[in-house]
This record gives structure tokens, sequence and C-alpha cells, in this order.
């Protein structure tokens, strides 16, 4: 294990009851079956103080949470928020949550508590109703997001580091 | 004690345009709700010859599709149901479901159950109070945009609001199994009930959050507020040993005393041209105000002694007509539900079930309980499988709109001379005495201030 993946905690955000919501939860679960991890895995509704809590003291944090569809269902988006707030568009509108994911992050940086570098995996849905199913393509992402996570996501180059 | 600094307010009201461009825009909390039912909220003032001549007040209530949604659903069917209309106060609802479904259904929980449903309420008004003490209230008191800025200031004040916002975010997920939808509710009582060791460890994060609520108390003391006082109807549950939570009578503080099966005698709903919600009026009478204040005001005699000299050391009196003050209030009553679960961890006993048996039948059941925002009022009728035939919601917000609007028809007339800009911001705060539940009734203020024919809009 390196270093940086010790320092690491990848958290699945979203509801599971809630279509596409569930995709950030869903890459959680996988990347936890897959066992031998070496980096901490947890699941968060994305309520902004549990959120806060679960990335303070690691180093890197990997975010994985649902976004507002803008044409391609499943796509992932990768966004670097170490340095500069996260496109506000992508985030709030249909956002589940109570407090956004973009508010989270912004006040855990003005606390001085957010991680040295902040990944945000973002995947497009499009549903996101109490009891829909999960859209057949972002259910084919959630394979990709955790593939991507365990063998790339160490040589994503961050703002921070550049 | 720490010392505050008021902030020359550089009013703006930056929003996120079409391409998502421009900062975020001003405080908004999103709530856990659906996207497609999400209403747009909005505030009209008319002023003509510096004199203002209308307020309109324009909210979205979900609640509707919900009464119509869980028609022929089962009795056991409506907490989670009703949960879902806001991600905010999901226990309000699932106390005010269970028990009119076990008025209607004849039974009645006691003992430790009782004191369970009391325990996780406790639980929400802390998380409710909390979020909206240091996160939307403290900026507009201290000329912050929002709480991001107010941490940049004042690193400390907000961490500790976070930790104790966090200890009642543990307390719903402990009892409730999950912290956003509590799925651990039922009518009759719980699905699982914690043991006493979990109990007992669970009591240390409470005497931490004991501290904490008392540094919140001074800290929403030394706010600034506004010399302005009105002469409400405060309506609220009144119970003979308890502050109310989850039974009692309605009270007013001008003669109202009456059951909760009653409540469609005493007051009513109209509709009004203006917006989708109905404006909830006492009959013959008009405006009432429910919520934190009401309740503090007919109720102080129920806080704890620490409470009450909490109160004191505040400024507070026994009764508090300036609606700024209810951030005061609700860190008051934040400490008294810190205590209150502190109070029912130490005496908690395991029972021996954790619900009780429920035999469907038809009838008829009221409920009244104390959501962190004011009464939440539920009306169902069962049939003789236990199905639900109507269903009723009065939730707070649409029942304090009338005062809202009264409020800012005296408010903005005090501030007539103020630009625009800061018209709004002050109304912006006016409106947030009163914590609207913004899944409930509004999304988020778009405020529109039409001087005689000149307009501008906030969007």
């Amino acid at each position: 294990m390196t270093e940086t993946q010790r320092k690491t905690v990848v958290i699945g955000i979203g509801n599971a009851s809630c279509g596409d919501d569930a995709v950030g939860v869903q890459v959680a679960r996988q990347l936890k079956e897959k066992g031998n991890l070496e980096m901490a895995v947890v699941e968060e509704s994305g309520e902004p103080t549990s959120l806060m809590a679960a990335m303070k003291g690691y180093e890197r944090v990997i975010l994985v949470d649902a976004i507002l569809g803008h044409g391609a269902l499943g796509a992932m988006h990768m966004i670097d928020a170490s340095k500069s707030p996260l496109p506000a568009e992508l985030f709030s509108h249909y956002s589940t949550h109570s407090f956004g994911l973009v508010e989270s992050i912004e006040l855990a940086r003005a606390l001085g508590e957010l991680p040295l570098k902040v990944l945000v995996i973002g995947i497009e849905g499009g549903q996101f109703e109490p009891g829909d199913e999960m859209s057949e393509q972002v259910q084919s992402s959630i394979g990709k997001a955790v593939d991507w996570i365990l063998y790339q996501s160490e040589n994503y180059s961050y703002a921070e580091s550049r | 004690m720490l010392e505050l600094k008021l902030l020359d307010r550089r009013v703006k009201f930056m929003s996120v345009d079409e391409n998502g461009n421009g900062a975020t825009k001003r405080r908004k909390i999103k709530v856990n709700y659906m996207a497609r039912v999400e209403g747009e909220g909005g505030l009209d003032i008319k002023i003509r010859d510096n004199k203002v001549s209308d307020v309109k007040l324009h909210i979205f209530e979900p609640p509707r599709f919900f009464e119509a949604f869980m028609r022929e659903r089962m009795y056991s069917e409506a907490p989670d149901i009703t949960a879902r209309i806001c991600g905010i106060c999901p226990i309000a609802y699932q106390m005010s479901s269970c028990h009119a479904m076990e008025q209607a259904l004849g039974v009645s929980v006691d003992g430790p159950l009782r004191e369970l449903r009391r325990m996780i309420y406790c639980g929400e008004w802390i998380e409710s109070h909390v979020l909206h003490v240091y996160m939307l209230h403290a900026p507009d008191f201290l000329g912050y945009e929002d709480a991001i800025r107010l941490a940049k200031d004042y690193p400390d004040v907000v961490k500790k609001g976070l930790h104790l916002k966090k200890i009642g975010n543990e307390l719903v997920t402990f009892l409730g199994g999950r912290e956003i939808h509590p799925i651990n509710v039922k009518v009759g009582g719980f699905y699982k009930v914690p043991s006493k060791k979990e109990m007992k460890d669970f009591s240390e994060k409470l005497k931490v959050a004991l501290e904490l609520a008392q540094e919140m108390v001074a800290f929403s003391a030394q706010m600034p507020f506004p010399d302005f006082e009105q002469d409400y109807e405060y309506v609220a549950n009144r119970h003979p040993d308890e502050y109310p939570f989850n039974e009692g009578r309605i009270v007013s503080n001008k003669g109202m005393d009456i059951d909760i099966s009653e409540f469609y005698d005493y007051f009513e709903e109209r509709h009004v041209e203006h917006s989708t919600s109905l404006h909830a009026v006492i009959k013959g009478r008009g405006a009432y105000h429910v919520g934190p204040l009401a309740r503090y005001s007919l109720n102080y005699d129920k806080l704890s002694p620490l409470a009450q000299e909490a109160a004191r050391k505040a400024d507070l009196e026994a009764t508090c007509y300036n609606p700024f003050k209810s951030i005061v209030v609700r860190s008051v009553e934040t400490l008294w539900a810190v205590e209150e679960a502190l109070r029912i961890a130490d005496a908690y006993e395991m029972p021996d079930q954790p619900s009780i048996k429920i035999e469907p039948r038809s009838g008829e059941g009221h409920s009244c309980t104390e959501a962190p925002r004011g009464i939440l009022y539920h009306r169902y009728r069962l049939d003789d499988e236990g199905k639900i035939v109507d269903a009723k919601i009065v939730p707070p917000t649409s029942q304090n709109q009338a005062v809202i609007e009264n409020d800012l028809y005296h408010f903005v007339e005090k501030f007539i001379d103020l630009d625009d800009e800061k018209l709004q911001w002050k109304c912006e705060q006016a409106v947030r005495n009163y914590d609207p539940c913004i899944s409930c009734s509004c999304h988020f203020l778009r405020m529109k201030v039409d001087r005689d024919g000149v307009v501008s809009e906030t969007k």
C-alpha cells in the first residue's frame, strides 16, 4: 500500500432508493465487496455535517455522487475541487441532499478541514425519484468508476500538486 | 466570551445563471425532497407613495400531493410516506402520523416507548435548530452572505455548531435507524429499540452536547436585534407535565384551549389568489403564529431550570414577542432538548417489546405534534381493513404564512427608506425568523419590490 492510498477515503454519496441517485452508494458498496482495500470506503447520505466528518483527517478524498444529466447518461465527470469550488449547476439543482455537496466542500475548506486532494466523480443521472430504478447506462458506469478508483486514481494529477 | 464584530454587509444577490456563471446563490439549503415537485417561493412587495400597499408570500405546498397519494394505502405506511414530505423534519411527520393512527386504532403508546419517541424528537429539534441558527440565521445577523464566509472569520464557532448538529444527527440515527428518512419508527412503537448498554454509551455524546448547547445560547444572545415586537396570537401544544412534543391540548395566549380533535372547529384554511398554499387562520380572528416563539412563550414554566436560567442570562423574558429573537429561543430549546434526551437516556429501561400490537379497524384519528417549526396537524380516516380513506396534513409553515406577511408589512414600513437591495436583505432575514421549511413551503425566496411601478427583482 502506498502512503497516499493509506491516507485516502472514498465516499459514495446518495440515496439507495432514489434511482440514479444511488450510484455513489453502489460504487462504495462494490469497492467494499472487492475487499483487501488500500483505502477507506464509506457511504454517506450527503448530509453536510456527517459528510465533513467523513473527510476529515484524510490527505485525499474521492467523492462519488450522481449529477444532473447533460445528455450523456452514465458519463463520468472527474472534477478536481482541491483548489476551487465545484461548478454549482451540476450538483445543486437535482441534489436530493440537505446542504449540497458544493457547500459542504466549501465549508470544510473555510474551516481548514478539507483534504489536500479532493476529487469528485460525478456520474450523470436522469431519474432521482424514490422508487425509481437505476438507468441502465448509470448501472454500467458503476463498474467503470470502481475500476478507475482502484487502478487509475493514483495517477490523477491534482491542482494541488501541479 | 466570544466577541462578535459586525461587518459592513456588502449586499449582493448573486445567482448562478443558466450557464453556471456567478457565485453560489445566496444562502440556499437544499432539502431531501423530490426535485420535480419542488416549488419556487417568492415574495412580492408593493410600495405606493412611500407606503406599503401589499405583501404577498408565494409558497408551494407538497403535502397536498401526499394527502391524495395516501388514500387506499395501509395505516402502517403513513409514517414512512409522510416522512418523505420533509427531509429536515421527517420525525415530526412520523410522530404526527403515528399518533393520529394510534388514536384511530384505539391504542396508545406509553412507558419507555413513549420516552424513546420524545428522545428521537429531541434529536430532530437539535439537528434542525442548530442548522438554522448557525448556518442560516447567524450569518444574517452578523452581516455575512452565508455560513461559509462566517466560518472563515469564526471557525471555532462554526465547528462547535457542526459538532452539536452532528450529535443531533447521531441521535436520530441511533433511534431512527438512519439519518435521512429514518425507518425504525412505526405505528405502535419501533421496529427495534436500543439496549440499556447502548443507551448508556450514547449518553456520553449527549454530555458533550450539553456544553455545546449552552455555548449556543450565549452565542445567539449576542446578536444585534432590531426593535420590532408584534401582538401575535401564539398557538402551541401544552401538556400538564412537560414541554410539549407529541401530546397535549392546543392553546393560545388569547384564550384558546382545545382538544386536538377540535382543530377544524377553530382553524380554517383559506385559498388565497397568490399562492397554491392555503392560508391557515383562526376562525373569526385571523393570523396566528406557531413555532419556537409560540411554544416558548406558552410553555416557559415547563422548561428545565437550566434552560430557564440560560434564557434569563440571554435577556429573554418568560414571553417573547420579537420574532428576531427566535434565534435565541431556538438555542434555548436546543439546550432543553439535549437535557431532555439525557434525562431519558439516564432513566432508560429497555421495553419488553419494541412495539405494541395493533388490530386494524375503522376509525378516525387526530394528532398534533411540535415539529421544530411549530404544530403539525394530521388527521386520518381508516376503513375496516385499516386502509386510509382520507388524510389531512397541516404543516407549520403554511400556518405561519399569514403572520409572515403581516410581519413584513410592518417591517417594510419601518425600513421603507432603505434602497431595494438592503430592503430585500432585511426582508429575507425577517422571513428567516420563521425558518420556513423550504421543502414544505418555499424553495427559496425570490423577492420583487414594486415601488410605484418601478420593479426590482432578485433571482
